[in-house]
Protein backbone atom coordinates (compact mmCIF):
# COMPACT_ATOMS: atom_id res chain seq x y z
CA UNK A 1 0.00 0.00 0.00
CA UNK A 2 2.85 2.36 0.82
CA UNK A 3 4.83 1.04 -2.16
CA UNK A 4 1.44 2.30 -4.07
CA UNK A 5 1.53 5.52 -2.51
CA UNK A 6 5.03 6.17 -3.31
CA UNK A 7 4.64 5.36 -7.17
CA UNK A 8 1.39 7.23 -7.29
CA UNK A 9 3.38 10.91 -5.87
CA UNK A 10 6.00 10.00 -7.96
CA UNK A 11 3.83 10.11 -10.98
CA UNK A 12 1.89 13.32 -9.57
CA UNK A 13 5.54 15.13 -8.55
CA UNK A 14 6.45 14.20 -12.51
CA UNK A 15 3.21 15.39 -14.25
CA UNK A 16 3.29 18.80 -12.42
CA UNK A 17 7.34 18.98 -12.95
CA UNK A 18 6.39 18.24 -16.51
CA UNK A 19 3.25 20.78 -16.54
CA UNK A 20 5.30 23.62 -15.45
CA UNK A 21 8.02 23.18 -18.13
CA UNK A 22 7.98 25.55 -21.18
CA UNK A 23 7.51 23.86 -24.40
CA UNK A 24 10.84 23.15 -26.44
CA UNK A 25 9.39 25.08 -29.40
CA UNK A 26 10.25 28.77 -28.80
CA UNK A 27 9.32 32.00 -30.67
CA UNK A 28 11.79 33.09 -33.66
CA UNK A 29 14.65 35.33 -32.71
CA UNK A 30 13.21 38.29 -34.83
CA UNK A 31 9.69 38.33 -33.39
CA UNK A 32 9.85 41.33 -31.58
CA UNK A 33 11.72 43.25 -33.94
CA UNK A 34 9.10 42.14 -36.95
CA UNK A 35 6.33 43.00 -34.62
CA UNK A 36 7.89 46.50 -33.74
CA UNK A 37 8.17 47.34 -37.83
CA UNK A 38 4.44 46.02 -38.35
CA UNK A 39 3.51 48.49 -35.06
CA UNK A 40 5.41 51.34 -36.43
CA UNK A 41 3.47 50.78 -39.65
CA UNK A 42 0.45 50.10 -38.34
CA UNK A 43 0.47 53.34 -36.09
CA UNK A 44 1.99 55.43 -38.79
CA UNK A 45 -1.00 54.86 -41.25
CA UNK A 46 -3.36 55.50 -38.54
CA UNK A 47 -2.06 58.96 -37.91
CA UNK A 48 -2.00 59.73 -41.17
CA UNK A 49 -5.42 59.18 -42.04
CA UNK A 50 -6.48 60.85 -38.99
CA UNK A 51 -4.83 63.77 -40.04
CA UNK A 52 -5.68 63.54 -43.51
CA UNK A 53 -9.67 62.90 -42.51
CA UNK A 54 -8.95 66.03 -40.48
CA UNK A 55 -8.15 68.22 -43.00
CA UNK A 56 -10.56 67.01 -45.47
CA UNK A 57 -13.40 67.83 -42.95
CA UNK A 58 -11.83 71.27 -42.12
CA UNK A 59 -11.57 71.56 -46.35
CA UNK A 60 -15.47 70.05 -46.53
CA UNK A 61 -16.84 72.37 -43.74
CA UNK A 62 -14.98 75.37 -45.56
CA UNK A 63 -16.90 74.78 -49.27
CA UNK A 64 -20.12 73.18 -47.21
CA UNK A 65 -20.79 77.18 -45.61
CA UNK A 66 -19.34 78.84 -48.33
CA UNK A 67 -21.90 77.28 -51.05
CA UNK A 68 -24.57 77.87 -48.30
CA UNK A 69 -24.13 81.16 -47.80
CA UNK A 70 -23.84 81.40 -52.22
CA UNK A 71 -27.08 80.04 -52.14
CA UNK A 72 -28.88 81.65 -49.71
CA UNK A 73 -27.24 85.15 -51.19
CA UNK A 74 -28.88 84.69 -54.29
CA UNK A 75 -32.15 83.41 -53.39
CA UNK A 76 -34.26 86.53 -54.64
CA UNK A 77 -33.17 85.56 -58.20
CA UNK A 78 -32.62 83.26 -60.74
CA UNK A 79 -29.50 81.10 -58.99
CA UNK A 80 -26.79 81.60 -61.37
CA UNK A 81 -24.58 79.71 -59.23
CA UNK A 82 -26.92 76.50 -58.58
CA UNK A 83 -27.49 76.57 -62.01
CA UNK A 84 -24.00 76.31 -63.05
CA UNK A 85 -23.63 73.48 -60.21
CA UNK A 86 -26.10 71.51 -61.50
CA UNK A 87 -25.32 72.11 -65.18
CA UNK A 88 -21.79 70.83 -64.62
CA UNK A 89 -22.15 68.13 -61.78
CA UNK A 90 -19.98 65.39 -63.63
CA UNK A 91 -17.06 67.93 -63.79
CA UNK A 92 -16.81 68.99 -60.82
CA UNK A 93 -16.85 65.93 -59.25
CA UNK A 94 -14.41 64.44 -61.35
CA UNK A 95 -12.26 67.24 -60.36
CA UNK A 96 -12.92 66.89 -56.91
CA UNK A 97 -12.14 63.62 -56.96
CA UNK A 98 -8.40 64.47 -58.41
CA UNK A 99 -7.90 66.99 -56.28
CA UNK A 100 -8.75 64.36 -53.13
CA UNK A 101 -6.54 61.95 -54.71
CA UNK A 102 -3.52 63.84 -55.26
CA UNK A 103 -4.39 64.94 -51.82
CA UNK A 104 -4.37 61.98 -50.36
CA UNK A 105 -1.21 60.97 -52.41
CA UNK A 106 0.71 63.83 -50.54
CA UNK A 107 -0.47 63.65 -47.30
CA UNK A 108 -0.81 60.12 -46.60
CA UNK A 109 1.01 57.91 -49.69
CA UNK A 110 4.10 59.87 -49.85
CA UNK A 111 4.62 60.52 -45.87
CA UNK A 112 3.92 56.56 -45.02
CA UNK A 113 6.43 55.63 -47.61
CA UNK A 114 9.07 58.19 -46.65
CA UNK A 115 8.53 57.87 -42.84
CA UNK A 116 8.62 53.68 -43.04
CA UNK A 117 12.42 54.25 -45.27
CA UNK A 118 10.70 52.79 -48.16
CA UNK A 119 11.59 55.76 -50.65
CA UNK A 120 14.67 57.58 -49.86
CA UNK B 1 7.28 49.63 -14.84
CA UNK B 2 4.06 49.40 -13.45
CA UNK B 3 1.16 48.93 -15.83
CA UNK B 4 -0.17 52.51 -15.76
CA UNK B 5 3.32 53.72 -16.83
CA UNK B 6 3.56 51.17 -19.68
CA UNK B 7 0.34 51.56 -21.00
CA UNK B 8 0.62 55.57 -20.83
CA UNK B 9 4.32 55.69 -22.57
CA UNK B 10 2.87 53.12 -24.84
CA UNK B 11 -0.13 55.63 -25.81
CA UNK B 12 2.26 58.25 -26.00
CA UNK B 13 4.40 56.83 -29.07
CA UNK B 14 7.68 55.55 -27.47
CA UNK B 15 9.11 52.46 -29.33
CA UNK B 16 11.17 51.47 -25.83
CA UNK B 17 7.75 50.80 -24.19
CA UNK B 18 6.09 49.00 -26.90
CA UNK B 19 9.66 46.56 -26.98
CA UNK B 20 9.05 46.30 -23.11
CA UNK B 21 5.51 45.48 -22.95
CA UNK B 22 6.34 42.36 -26.00
CA UNK B 23 8.72 41.54 -24.03
CA UNK B 24 6.99 40.94 -20.97
CA UNK B 25 4.20 39.65 -22.47
CA UNK B 26 5.19 37.58 -25.18
CA UNK B 27 5.46 34.14 -23.24
CA UNK B 28 2.01 34.33 -21.73
CA UNK B 29 0.62 34.82 -25.24
CA UNK B 30 2.94 32.37 -27.43
CA UNK B 31 2.38 30.01 -24.53
CA UNK B 32 -1.26 30.03 -24.75
CA UNK B 33 -1.31 30.41 -28.66
CA UNK B 34 1.05 27.71 -28.86
CA UNK B 35 -0.67 24.99 -26.74
CA UNK B 36 -4.46 26.02 -28.02
CA UNK B 37 -3.78 26.29 -32.08
CA UNK B 38 -1.66 22.47 -31.73
CA UNK B 39 1.58 23.74 -32.42
CA UNK B 40 0.77 24.91 -36.47
CA UNK B 41 3.29 27.31 -37.97
CA UNK B 42 0.54 29.73 -37.95
CA UNK B 43 1.16 30.02 -34.05
CA UNK B 44 4.19 32.91 -34.61
CA UNK B 45 1.56 35.18 -37.18
CA UNK B 46 -1.11 34.30 -34.62
CA UNK B 47 1.01 35.83 -32.12
CA UNK B 48 1.82 39.20 -34.09
CA UNK B 49 -2.19 39.16 -34.33
CA UNK B 50 -2.42 39.25 -31.48
CA UNK B 51 -0.02 42.24 -30.25
CA UNK B 52 -1.35 43.98 -33.03
CA UNK B 53 -4.60 43.93 -31.86
CA UNK B 54 -3.29 44.75 -27.77
CA UNK B 55 -1.65 47.86 -29.61
CA UNK B 56 -4.87 48.74 -31.56
CA UNK B 57 -6.67 48.83 -28.50
CA UNK B 58 -4.83 49.31 -25.62
CA UNK B 59 -6.26 52.91 -25.16
CA UNK B 60 -10.19 51.06 -24.21
CA UNK B 61 -8.05 49.18 -21.80
CA UNK B 62 -9.56 50.87 -18.66
CA UNK B 63 -7.26 49.16 -16.04
CA UNK B 64 -10.37 47.18 -14.49
CA UNK B 65 -8.45 44.04 -14.67
CA UNK B 66 -4.39 43.30 -14.53
CA UNK B 67 -2.68 44.25 -18.16
CA UNK B 68 -1.47 40.53 -18.06
CA UNK B 69 -5.29 39.29 -17.95
CA UNK B 70 -6.43 42.04 -20.84
CA UNK B 71 -3.82 40.54 -23.18
CA UNK B 72 -4.62 36.89 -22.03
CA UNK B 73 -7.99 37.51 -23.03
CA UNK B 74 -7.13 39.14 -26.19
CA UNK B 75 -4.90 35.95 -26.80
CA UNK B 76 -7.68 33.31 -25.92
CA UNK B 77 -10.69 34.84 -28.30
CA UNK B 78 -8.29 35.36 -31.18
CA UNK B 79 -7.17 31.77 -30.67
CA UNK B 80 -10.98 30.66 -30.57
CA UNK B 81 -11.83 32.76 -33.55
CA UNK B 82 -8.60 31.09 -35.02
CA UNK B 83 -10.03 27.58 -34.44
CA UNK B 84 -13.59 28.35 -35.42
CA UNK B 85 -12.55 29.66 -38.56
CA UNK B 86 -10.43 26.50 -39.28
CA UNK B 87 -13.48 24.50 -38.40
CA UNK B 88 -11.92 22.59 -35.38
CA UNK B 89 -14.92 22.51 -32.42
CA UNK B 90 -13.18 23.55 -29.30
CA UNK B 91 -16.26 23.64 -26.68
CA UNK B 92 -15.91 20.27 -25.11
CA UNK B 93 -18.37 20.16 -22.23
CA UNK B 94 -16.59 18.96 -19.11
CA UNK B 95 -18.89 15.90 -18.56
CA UNK B 96 -18.28 14.70 -22.52
CA UNK B 97 -14.90 14.27 -22.41
CA UNK B 98 -13.75 11.07 -20.71
CA UNK B 99 -9.88 10.66 -20.51
CA UNK B 100 -8.87 7.76 -22.27
CA UNK B 101 -5.86 7.33 -23.92
CA UNK B 102 -5.99 6.58 -27.23
CA UNK B 103 -2.99 5.14 -29.98
CA UNK B 104 -0.14 2.74 -29.58
CA UNK B 105 2.00 2.67 -26.09
CA UNK B 106 4.85 5.08 -26.80
CA UNK B 107 7.18 2.61 -25.19
CA UNK B 108 7.11 -1.19 -25.51
CA UNK B 109 8.67 -1.24 -21.53
CA UNK B 110 9.22 1.06 -18.29
CA UNK B 111 12.55 0.52 -18.91
CA UNK B 112 12.47 3.02 -22.04
CA UNK B 113 11.04 5.58 -20.11
CA UNK B 114 13.21 5.56 -16.81
CA UNK B 115 14.55 8.64 -17.05
CA UNK B 116 12.56 11.51 -16.28
CA UNK B 117 13.01 13.50 -19.87
CA UNK B 118 11.71 11.02 -21.61
CA UNK B 119 8.49 10.56 -18.83
CA UNK B 120 8.20 14.32 -19.43
CA UNK B 121 7.97 13.81 -23.31
CA UNK B 122 4.93 11.33 -22.67
CA UNK B 123 3.14 13.82 -20.94
CA UNK B 124 3.71 16.59 -23.46
CA UNK B 125 2.29 14.03 -25.76
CA UNK B 126 -0.55 13.43 -23.46
CA UNK B 127 -1.52 16.81 -22.93
CA UNK B 128 -1.03 17.62 -26.67
CA UNK B 129 -4.20 15.48 -26.71
CA UNK B 130 -6.24 16.63 -24.76
CA UNK B 131 -9.10 18.61 -25.87
CA UNK B 132 -8.23 22.75 -26.43
CA UNK B 133 -9.79 23.30 -23.43
CA UNK B 134 -8.41 21.80 -20.76
CA UNK B 135 -4.80 22.11 -22.25
CA UNK B 136 -5.81 25.95 -22.27
CA UNK B 137 -6.70 26.14 -18.60
CA UNK B 138 -3.74 23.45 -17.55
CA UNK B 139 -1.09 26.04 -19.74
CA UNK B 140 -2.60 28.90 -17.48
CA UNK B 141 -2.50 27.76 -14.43
CA UNK B 142 0.63 25.33 -14.06
CA UNK B 143 3.03 27.15 -16.88
CA UNK B 144 1.96 30.73 -16.74
CA UNK B 145 1.23 30.39 -12.77
CA UNK B 146 -2.00 31.96 -12.78
CA UNK B 147 -4.83 32.08 -10.15
CA UNK B 148 -8.51 30.42 -10.76
CA UNK B 149 -9.89 34.15 -10.59
CA UNK B 150 -6.97 35.24 -13.67
CA UNK B 151 -8.34 32.33 -15.70
CA UNK B 152 -11.92 33.03 -15.08
CA UNK B 153 -10.88 36.81 -16.76
CA UNK B 154 -8.87 35.37 -19.49
CA UNK B 155 -11.40 32.36 -20.68
CA UNK B 156 -15.02 33.46 -19.25
CA UNK B 157 -15.42 30.19 -17.73
CA UNK B 158 -16.66 29.87 -14.54
CA UNK B 159 -14.60 29.05 -11.70
CA UNK B 160 -16.23 25.62 -11.21
CA UNK B 161 -15.62 24.52 -15.00
CA UNK B 162 -11.66 25.91 -14.30
CA UNK B 163 -11.98 23.82 -11.33
CA UNK B 164 -13.34 20.33 -13.31
CA UNK B 165 -11.10 20.71 -16.38
CA UNK B 166 -8.24 20.97 -13.76
CA UNK B 167 -8.57 18.37 -12.22
CA UNK B 168 -10.19 15.90 -15.07
CA UNK B 169 -7.11 17.10 -17.31
CA UNK B 170 -4.55 16.20 -14.94
CA UNK B 171 -6.72 12.97 -14.32
CA UNK B 172 -6.60 11.94 -17.88
CA UNK B 173 -2.98 12.68 -18.12
CA UNK B 174 -2.24 10.46 -15.80
CA UNK B 175 -4.59 7.56 -17.60
CA UNK B 176 -2.73 8.30 -20.48
CA UNK B 177 0.98 7.91 -19.00
CA UNK B 178 -0.82 4.44 -17.49
CA UNK B 179 -1.33 3.75 -20.99
CA UNK B 180 1.49 4.59 -23.22
CA UNK B 181 3.77 3.32 -20.89
CA UNK B 182 2.87 -0.38 -19.90
CA UNK B 183 3.89 -1.84 -16.57
CA UNK B 184 5.39 1.95 -15.40
CA UNK B 185 3.71 1.81 -12.34
CA UNK B 186 6.40 -1.42 -10.51
CA UNK B 187 9.35 0.83 -12.05
CA UNK B 188 8.19 4.34 -11.13
CA UNK B 189 10.11 3.59 -7.75
CA UNK B 190 13.25 3.38 -9.47
CA UNK B 191 13.00 6.18 -11.14
CA UNK B 192 15.56 9.02 -9.92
Amino acid sequence: MNAENEHFNELEALITEALKEKPERELSLTFTDTLLRRVEKHLTWRELIREFAMKIGIVAGALIILVLCLIFSMRESTNPFLMMVLDNWKLITGVGFLILFTFFSDQVLLKFYTKLKIFP
Amino acid sequence: MDDATLIAQVQAGNEHANRFLIEKYKNLVWHLVLRMVDQTEDAEDLCQEIFLRVFRDIGKFRGEAKLSTWIGAIAYNMSVTYLRKKGKNIMVPVDDYLPVASGKPAVESADEALDKSSMKKIVHRVIDSLPVQYRTVITLFYLEELSYKEIEEITGMPDGTIKSYLNRGRQAIREGILHLVPDMRPELSAMK
